[in-house]
């Protein structure tokens, strides 16, 4: 036994991950998901930063005149990224107009506009479930507070400080719903140093009853260390002494638009999307040689057995028969070794293997062996009225192989 | 997956995916390789991955499939190439424990660079359920949907890979 537990440690401190992969690997990754991305645009069509480059360049000339007033308006800024849908819908009375400024560090970071609805941009965003047809849009400018230029996304310097924005719910935990979660993504361009980004999300319009707040914040995720969530009563505010910007805005968004019954439904479907945690997926997509062999069909014709069955189609191997008392915690534990060197060990909570106060044969079972014309075994486990379990392990007949 | 949530997924699961990378492929660019074309292949099948379920898991199943399927190149490039093996890169990595002596830092190290030796010398049958066992946490079941095996399979290999490693590291097992 002593054995067991220093060979368990062994492992467990021999094989525990230690090395990061070199961060250049992970950028590579990025990289050339963007570049993929790009070359398959069937219906997702978020533009790369290096292509708006090239928009911006060409309407630089224009710039002047229109800077009576620092920044770009939202629907330059989607003009510029060239999505005339989107530059439109900021044209329209649905567009909410801003122009709010918070200060953290050497950052200025500023909310320019929102607006909401479906379809509006031209380009189309698909999710892992489909086309996100119905998006909000938040532009930000975000610049450097000593006067010095946002590096452009051309520049060796571009995307050393990354910046989070996304749009944040009262009363819903921010690090599970934030940007991410709700499908975002952006467009961003550096024009006369000063960076603007578009973000997208799933239309957040139909929480506009409740409080809605933007948050931009250092870092190219959401970090909990940058606001506080009060369960109590919802509220989000800013981590007062965070090393970082942590800006939180309030969206003004059209109360009327507001669909509590649509945003119940979204948070009750993002929430079982996020708990769902099965990997039915994983099945269906790693098929690999394993999967027809013969374990699996035995696995499969014996579901539905009782006790009767087993002693009509497979061997008893009554020398492995154990019956055990569960520990204080219900478990059972067991260990056992066959004739050909097999064997099997193992713990098992009861509660799992049996319902309140069932007895007789459970459902669980655990089918084992089969390889390279190896038999095949079955444990058993049945639950006697006093609460002891007794485990039984089969040899099944070759005719079912 | 868009570019946020593949750059969630790396800083998430990187690490994990990473290794058990380095411990498929016992060499560190063929494990950068795998590692790349791991995260890739999952852009690439977007609309069949929920990233949202269980993505540790299925990251380790794609980079078990590309590995397997590109295993006959690697070997090929190994004969030619030679490799730089992890095993030493990982013991030197650990010398960072300033509260010990020397000697017990050096003790250590060797113990796990033995211990990773002879796991790596298992089967692939047993090796692969002690990765992902040990290094990654897997439960048993969990293994079970990566591997495409019963639970009981996955337990019995196991239980056999200990009994294996037993025998091979009865020395070091003496010695604590």
């Amino acid at each position: 036994m002593k054995d067991d537990r220093n060979l368990e440690q062994l492992l467990q401190q021999a094989l525990s991950p230690e090395e990061e992969p070199d961060d250049w690997l992970n950028q590579n990754i990025l990289r050339r998901a963007k570049e993929t991305e790009s070359m398959n645009r069937t219906y997702k069509k978020k533009m790369p930063a290096v292509a708006v480059l090239a928009a911006a360049v060409l309407c630089a000339g224009s710039l002047t005149a229109v800077a009576a007033w620092k920044y770009l308006a939202p629907d330059k800024v989607a003009e510029i990224a060239e999505d005339q849908g989107l530059a439109a819908a900021f044209q329209s009375k649905d567009a909410i107009s801003i122009n709010e400024s918070q200060e953290y560090g050497n950052y200025r970071i500023t909310l320019l506009g929102v607006v909401s609805g479906k379809n509006l941009s031209q380009y189309v965003t698909s999710g892992d479930t489909g086309i996100r047809e119905d998006r909000t849009y938040v532009v930000t400018a975000i610049e450097n507070t000593d006067g010095s230029p946002r590096p452009d996304v051309s520049d060796e310097h571009y995307g050393e400080e990354t910046f989070f924005v996304s749009p944040l719910i009262k009363g819903q935990n921010p690090a599970r719903f934030n940007a991410i979660t709700m499908v975002g993504g952006y467009t961003e361009y550096v024009q006369d140093g000063i960076q603007y980004r578009i973000t997208e999300t799933d239309n957040v319009e139909i929480f506009a009853d409740r409080t809605l707040y933007l948050a931009v914040s250092s870092g190219s995720l959401y970090d909990s260390n940058a606001y506080q969530f009060d369960e109590t009563t919802g509220e989000i505010t800013r981590t007062e002494h965070y090393d970082g910007v942590n800006a939180l805005f309030h969206l003004p968004l059209d109360e009327k638009k507001a669909d509590p019954e649509k945003a119940d439904a979204y948070i009750r479907e993002l929430e079982q999307e996020l708990e769902g945690g099965n990997s039915e997926n994983v099945r269906q997509e790693g098929e690999t040689e394993e999967s027809s062999d013969g374990v699996g069909r035995i696995a499969e014709k014996i579901q539905d057995w009782k006790e009767e069955d087993f002693k009509e189609h497979a061997t008893l191997l009554e020398s492995l028969t154990q019956t055990m008392t569960p520990d204080e915690k219900g478990q059972i534990a067991y260990s056992y070794e066959n004739e050909d060197g097999s064997g099997s060990s193992g713990t098992l909570q009861t509660d799992s293997l049996f319902e309140d106060g069932q007895t007789g044969m459970s459902e669980f079972m655990n089918v084992m062996g089969g390889e390279e014309g190896s038999p095949v075994y079955v444990e058993t486990f049945t639950r006697n009225e006093d609460g002891t379990v007794v485990l039984r392990v089969y040899q099944i007949e070759d005719t079912l192989l | 997956m868009n570019d946020m949530q593949l750059e969630q997924c790396i800083h998430e699961y990187g690490k994990n995916v990473y290794a058990f990378c380095s411990q498929l492929t016992g060499n560190k660019q063929e494990a950068e390789e795998l590692y790349q074309d791991t995260f890739l292949k999952a852009v690439e099948l977007k609309e069949k991955m929920d990233w949202e379920k269980n993505p540790g898991s299925y990251l380790i199943s794609i980079a078990l499939r590309i590995w397997k399927n590109k295993r006959r190149k690697y070997a090929w490039r190994n004969r030619i190439a030679g490799t730089e093996m992890f095993t030493e890169e990982l013991a030197d990595g650990e010398s960072g424990r300033q509260e010990d002596s020397t000697e017990a830092v050096f003790f250590r190290q060797e113990q796990q660079r033995q211990v990773r030796e002879a796991v790596a010398k298992l089967e692939e049958r047993y090796r692969i359920p002690v990765y992902l066992y040990y290094s990654q946490q897997f439960t048993t079941e969990q293994i079970g949907k990566i591997l495409k095996l019963p639970q009981g399979t996955v337990k019995s290999r196991l239980h056999k890979a200990r009994k294996l490693l037993k025998k091979e590291l009865e020395v070091i097992l003496d010695e604590r």
